[in-house]
């Protein structure tokens, strides 16, 4: 069997993907995963002294830690499943990324195995975040001081 | 189950609808009624705002202001409008204007708690809390 044959047998065979109901699935679960975030903003605006301005940073640290737990409990992966994109999206699929990676190279040690493997899918998320943030930050330097925008 | 559902989401929908809140809510420490009524005006006039809470002490005025849903990306932009506009009128006074939601939920607490004492010191607390960044 040549290679062009098998690939229009695979094409026939493979069940077509539904688009459209996971783009549904990714936005509700996505959406939903957001809202909680939400909450979980307004509770430290609410119980403690954050304002809408400072309260990103711990709403982004509890997420990130409701992730890890659904991930250690292994229903993230479910989640993951049904939902795709909708739950790596959001902040809580870095932690998931973190987490997992960690989990998988448990057996070989802690620090060979989970410190140098723990960041592994995730240390780029961070690298070009830092990366991209300065960069996005130099630009609005510049505008600010041409005088096109304000801080 | 879908009929439940259907149900849950009208309830949602019109729940969501009632709006019958004022758009304005004062409490004065002070006894300069005419500033008041001033301030007053000028927030009605602003269209951007869906509700806003207005606390008087004698120099001090604070400001707290809740911008309508889809005008939520335009808020400081209202901030300063607004902010400007109050100090043309009251270049003398201590103005805190912001559309942040911790300073509006805790200028509500102060009025529904309607006590004077103690006031100042609250309303100094959230001026810092308004300045923090990050």
């Amino acid at each position: 069997m040549d290679e062009q044959r098998y690939q229009t047998i695979e094409q026939q065979i493979s069940p077509k993907t539904p688009l459209a109901l996971n783009l549904l699935k990714a936005f509700l679960v996505g959406g939903i995963i957001c809202t909680i975030g939400q909450a979980v903003t307004y509770f430290y605006i609410i119980f403690f002294d954050f304002t809408e301005q400072t309260a990103g940073n711990p709403t982004v640290a509890t997420m990130i830690f409701f992730a890890m737990l659904l991930t250690g409990f292994g229903l993230y992966r479910k989640l993951g499943q049904f939902a795709g994109a909708g739950s790596a999206v959001p902040v809580t699929g870095f932690g998931n990324a973190v987490i997992s990676a960690a989990i998988e190279h448990k057996s070989e040690g802690l620090v060979l195995g989970v410190g140098s493997n723990m960041f592994k899918l995730a240390g780029s998320v961070i690298l070009f975040g830092v990366v991209s943030a300065f960069f996005v930050a130099l630009v609005k330097l510049i505008f600010v001081s041409i005088g096109v925008a304000s801080w | 189950m879908r009929k439940i559902l259907l149900a849950v989401c009208c309830c949602v929908v019109l729940v969501g609808c009632g709006d019958t809140e004022e758009k304005l809510s004062t409490f004065y420490a002070t006894h300069d009624n005419e500033k008041a009524s001033k301030i007053e005006e000028i927030l009605g006039q602003e269209k951007d705002i869906e509700h806003a809470n207005i606390i008087f002490i004698e120099d001090k005025i604070l400001v707290a202001m809740q911008v309508k849903p889809w005008l939520r990306y335009k808020k400081k932009k209202i901030e300063k409008k607004v902010e400007e506009d109050l100090t043309k009128e009251f270049p003398s006074s201590d103005l805190i204007v912001s559309t942040d939601f911790k300073l509006h939920w805790e200028s509500q607490k102060l009025i529904d708690k309607n006590n004077k004492e103690k006031l100042n010191d609250e309303v100094d607390q959230l001026k810092k809390l308004s300045k923090e960044e990050t």
